[in-house]
């Protein structure tokens, strides 16, 4: 029943994403005083700006993809809001303004990614919060850009439409997290797996966080 | 140490005695069980379905405050109960409230997630809710997947908004503190590892942070290297002394800590959790689904399919180190339990209980997706475990009698009915994804009431289907196969002979649905003629079926003088047949077994299963109390003795493992060696011995027991088929306190540890009357 979607991947379309982004350091997001919704949830609903604004932190440019450059990623200009002090708990991490399904992304010294495959599926869970059914199957690529990195607070979110509805996570037997330490130049693969029906896969936002703090690694587009 | 150490070391006929005395009982309680409650058998909730809130989709999880239920799950719509789906709805967004005395669905509290809940909690003192899940937004509000709600007025609480990263499964609070479990990796932009803790009145991250870790991959039957330390539930005891937590994790800060395991609630520091040690669930195939409390007793439930667990159904447990209290060892996954009124609920799969005594496996395989125990240990958990050995012999609880019949859903593609059970003292509430309850269509959520709030409908299952045969002139025989009540463990049955509205014989009758023994009553001194029975059935609460009338023609009824009447008290020629247990006696009431898969009735004889060398089996009358008693029976094997041979023994004044015994030991040499034996709490002392020849179709012994203070005891046997002794060939007198009391009448039957192959023990005329006093036929 699996049907192959996307993502033999090319290093196409990178520097638009970079083009478009819109740095919006520094907002706060705060219960009740939800911001204007972003570029992404125009005309959307009161609820869908609320959404907007929720899920995420500020954003920062995308970077190149590491595979199209030699080694470690030398320091970047853009410093990833890596907050370990008092207080880190109530800051949410940045995140990189999207990128295209197929594009690659950077968190320059720490980590590039991209996703090797978005696939359809139908998913078999077990255990309450799993539903088996329709499912999209996300395999995330990471490289190591700077210091050895543990990858077991890693964190991979899918969201879909304008209002970046989180699709739930199914516990299928091909679901292998990222786990492990990441060293420079080093990969790794995880695979993950989330309900989404056929309907909602036009506009599939796919999250990656390697690592408590770090910023959102964004991948956006129509997985369908 | 192993079993074969203590196997040479010990005479095996003390070991068959302490064996015998850990026997579990076979269900009997319900919603009104005979004899009235005790620990072993609690009222249970009725199994009437009652009308409840409907849902489109699937509740994950329940809580209770006052007489609200909160629902947590996957749902957009709720709708009354008896509408179909698709009507009368109400938008609710995986949220929502109903009240547990009417099944009502509260209108005032109108949550809204946009995307699932899977855990809900509430305050000690209820004032708020927690709800935890995969949501992003909450009444609108930026809510990263876990929010709280007042329960006075149905509002977001403004001031409680953690950015938590990743799904949350699992939320505890106290007073001051909420713990948040599942595949956490973060909150804000600090690190956790599936567990933190939050200050419930700012949401602040507190510094509690335990480690939960993976655990080996090894046990994993279909090769999966994938492993999890994600953490499934959570529950505070003590009034908030200890965290408690469950899951995939195989440790805790580094200390070995498989499925389940105790926290400091300030440190987070590894506490002692006694039960951990003998559970092997851990990982992605295998996990403790969930925990409920008491604050005492810690309940937790756990799944296996390809893993390494040897857990599938629940296990109680002190809250404070973890002993073990109990084990359910029934096979299929649970997935939440809930105490009440000295019984625990569960939402299960379970297919087989046989190793608790319970239900056995069928074929085809039935689910029971709502089951009930006692919270009092009764029995013990046999050896047929999962995986390992390490529940063999621990405490195990007695399933009730109480079998609603949930039908299994469609909403996560896993076939579940029920996900999720709790109630409070009036009410058990089970949310799932379950269509139809007892048949009736009822979405998602359904209660039950206890007896007094219930209307206690369910009666027995059908109408019996007798027959009349006729055993002698003037005589005719009713028999009837026991039908089964989902909330009653003993029914009344009637016979009435010719329309008469007055019954000819009544009987008590103990069944269940995998167990329904079949009855036999001689009607005698009847007139030439046609004549007609019906047979009904009744429960406690009076709901009557009654079978179709059943006719014979009887003749030579002048001819033939009535037969003796007969001073028994306990009487069994096991003309009945039973695949499980041994039913009811011809008279002596229903047979007590130590376990349904060892005893059967096979039509003439009872049968005594010792499937391997070491074990045994049991069956008493626990109706037949007497002192100055005359046992008797007749006992058979099945094959040649093998090893150290096949025992098998007749009881007086049996209470547990204490009782009169005689022992007849059926040798490789052909000849029987009977004992008169003394056997207090398993250990027994034997009073006089001698060697039966010629007994090659098997042997019957009689045992008389006479006087309190000093007891005389005398054996007689004979070869079956043969004629009585005059006189006893064993005589004795015994002082022991604790037999100088009245006690049951008891039959066993125990394999040799050296038998090389299985055998069974085949028990026929069993008879007792008061002492002195002999059968009818002799």
């Amino acid at each position: 029943m699996s049907q192959r979607l996307l993502l033999a991947l090319g290093g196409a379309a990178l520097l638009v994403a970079v083009v478009l982004a819109v740095v919006l350091t520094g907002r706060e997001d705060r219960p009740g005083t939800a911001a204007a919704g972003s570029g992404t949830s125009a005309g959307a609903t009161r609820s869908s700006a609320a959404s907007t604004a929720a899920t995420q932190g500020p954003v920062l440019p995308s970077s190149a993809p590491a595979a199209s450059s030699a080694g470690p990623t030398t320091p970047a200009t853009t410093t990833a809001a890596t907050t370990t002090a008092a207080g880190a708990a109530d800051q949410r991490p940045a995140e990189l303004s999207p990128v295209p399904l197929d594009a690659g992304a950077t968190v320059p010294g720490v980590v590039s990614g991209r996703l090797v495959a978005v696939e359809a599926v139908q998913a078999t869970g077990s255990g309450v919060g799993n539903v088996s059914g329709p499912a999209l199957r996300v395999t995330v690529e990471l490289t190591g850009g700077g210091p050895e990195l543990s990858l077991d607070g890693s964190y991979v979110e899918l969201l879909t439409g304008p209002d970046l509805a989180p699709a739930s996570p199914v516990d299928d037997p091909s679901v292998a997290p990222l786990q492990g330490r990441l060293a420079a130049g080093g990969t790794a693969t995880g695979v993950y797996v989330f309900s989404v029906d056929d309907g909602a896969r036009g506009d599939v936002t796919v999250r990656v966080q390697p690592a408590p703090g770090e910023p959102f690694l964004v991948f956006r587009g129509a997985a369908g | 140490m192993t079993w074969s150490t203590v196997r040479r070391s010990v005479a095996p006929l003390v070991l068959a005695l302490l064996l015998l005395g850990l026997a579990a009982p076979p269900a009997s309680a319900d919603s009104a069980p005979a004899g009235g409650a005790t620990a072993a058998t609690p009222v249970t909730v009725s199994a009437d379905p009652l009308p409840t809130v409907q849902i489109n989709g699937v509740a994950w999880s329940q809580v209770v405050v006052g007489t609200t239920v909160y629902v947590a799950g996957k749902f957009t719509r709720a709708r009354p109960a008896g509408a179909a789906a698709g009507t009368q709805e109400t938008v609710r967004n995986n949220l929502l409230a109903y009240d547990i005395r009417t099944g009502q669905l509260i209108t005032s509290f109108a949550p809204d997630l946009n995307a699932q809940a899977l855990v809900v909690t509430a305050s000690p003192d209820g004032s708020r809710l927690y709800v935890g899940g995969d949501f992003t937004v909450a009444n609108g509000q930026s809510r990263l997947r876990v929010a709280a709600y007042d329960t006075a007025t149905g509002a977001l609480v403004t001031g409680f908004a953690p950015a938590v990263y990743g799904q949350v499964r699992a939320l505890a609070a106290t007073a001051s503190t909420v713990y948040a479990g599942g595949s956490v990796s973060s909150v804000g932009s600090v690190g956790r590892n599936r567990l933190a803790a939050l200050d419930a009145a700012t949401g602040a991250l507190l510094p509690w942070a335990p480690q939960p870790g993976v655990g080996s991959t090894a046990g994993n039957r279909d090769g999966s290297t994938v492993t999890s330390n994600a953490v499934l539930a959570l529950v505070v005891t003590g009034g908030g002394s200890q965290v408690v937590a469950a899951g995939r994790f195989d440790s805790l800060n580094g200390t070995k800590a498989t499925g389940v395991g105790a926290l400091d609630p300030v440190t987070g520091a590894t506490r002692s959790f006694a039960v951990n040690r003998l559970i092997t669930n851990q990982g992605v195939n295998s996990a403790v689904w969930s925990l409920s409390t008491d604050g005492t007793t810690v309940w937790g439930s756990g799944y296996d399919y390809y893993g390494p667990g040897n857990l599938e159904g629940a296990f109680a447990a002190r809250a404070d180190g973890g002993g073990v209290v109990w084990v359910d060892d029934c096979h299929g996954d649970t997935y939440s339990t809930f105490a009440q009124g000295g019984a625990l609920y569960v939402a299960t799969h379970a297919h087989d209980c046989g190793n608790i005594g319970g239900y056995p496996e069928q074929n085809p395989r039935v689910n029971q997706f709502g089951l009930a125990f006692s919270q009092a240990p009764v029995g013990t958990v046999g050896t047929a475990t999962l995986r390992n050995r390490n529940f063999t012999g621990q405490p195990a609880p007695a399933l009730q009698t109480w079998f609603p019949t949930f039908a299994s859903g469609t909403v996560t593609g896993q076939y579940q009915a029920g996900w999720n059970v709790t109630g409070n003292a009036q009410y058990v509430v089970y949310g799932g994804e379950f269509p139809r309850v007892n048949g009736t269509a009822q979405q998602g959520l359904v209660r039950f009431a206890v007896p007094s709030a219930a209307p206690n409908r369910v009666g027995p299952a059908a109408q019996p289907t007798p027959t009349a045969s006729q055993p002698l002139g003037g005589a005719a025989r009713v028999s009837w196969q026991a039908t089964s009540d989902q909330d009653n463990g003993t029914l009344v049955y009637r016979v009435h002979r010719d329309g008469s509205s007055t019954p000819a014989y009544q009987v008590s009758v103990a069944s269940t649905w995998w167990n329904r023994p079949t009855t036999s009553w001689t009607d005698t001194g009847l007139a030439d003629g046609q004549h007609t029975y019906r047979v009904s059935a009744t429960d406690p609460f009076g709901n009557t079926v009654t079978s179709a009338p059943v006719t014979i023609t009887t003749t030579g009824g002048t001819t033939v003088p009535p037969p003796p009447t007969t001073t028994a008290l306990a009487q069994d020629s096991f003309t009945r047949t039973s695949t499980a247990g041994w039913g009811s006696a011809d008279t002596g009431g229903a047979w007590t077994v130590g376990s349904t898969a060892t005893t059967s009735v096979d039509g003439s004889r009872g049968v005594l299963a010792l499937p391997a060398a070491g074990r045994s089996a049991s069956a008493s009358l626990a109706a037949v109390q007497a002192t100055d008693v005359t046992v008797q029976a007749s006992f058979a094997t099945s094959s040649a003795a093998t090893g150290g041979g096949t025992y098998g023994y007749l009881a007086a004044r049996q209470s547990g493992n204490t009782a009169y015994r005689v022992s007849a030991r059926f040798t490789t040499t052909g000849a029987v060696e009977v004992a008169l034996v003394r056997q207090v709490a398993g250990v027994e002392t034997v009073l006089g011995r001698t060697t039966l020849t010629g007994a090659t179709s098997g042997v019957v012994v009689r045992l008389d027991a006479s006087g309190t203070g000093t007891t005389s005891l005398q054996v007689t046997a004979w070869p079956r088929g043969g004629t009585a002794p005059a006189a006893p060939q064993l005589t004795a007198t015994d002082t022991q306190a604790e037999l100088q009391r009245a006690g049951a009448v008891g039959v066993a039957a125990y394999l040799s540890g050296s038998a090389t192959a299985g055998t069974q023990v085949l028990v026929d005329d069993l008879w007792a009357g008061p002492v002195g006093t002999r059968p009818a036929a002799g």
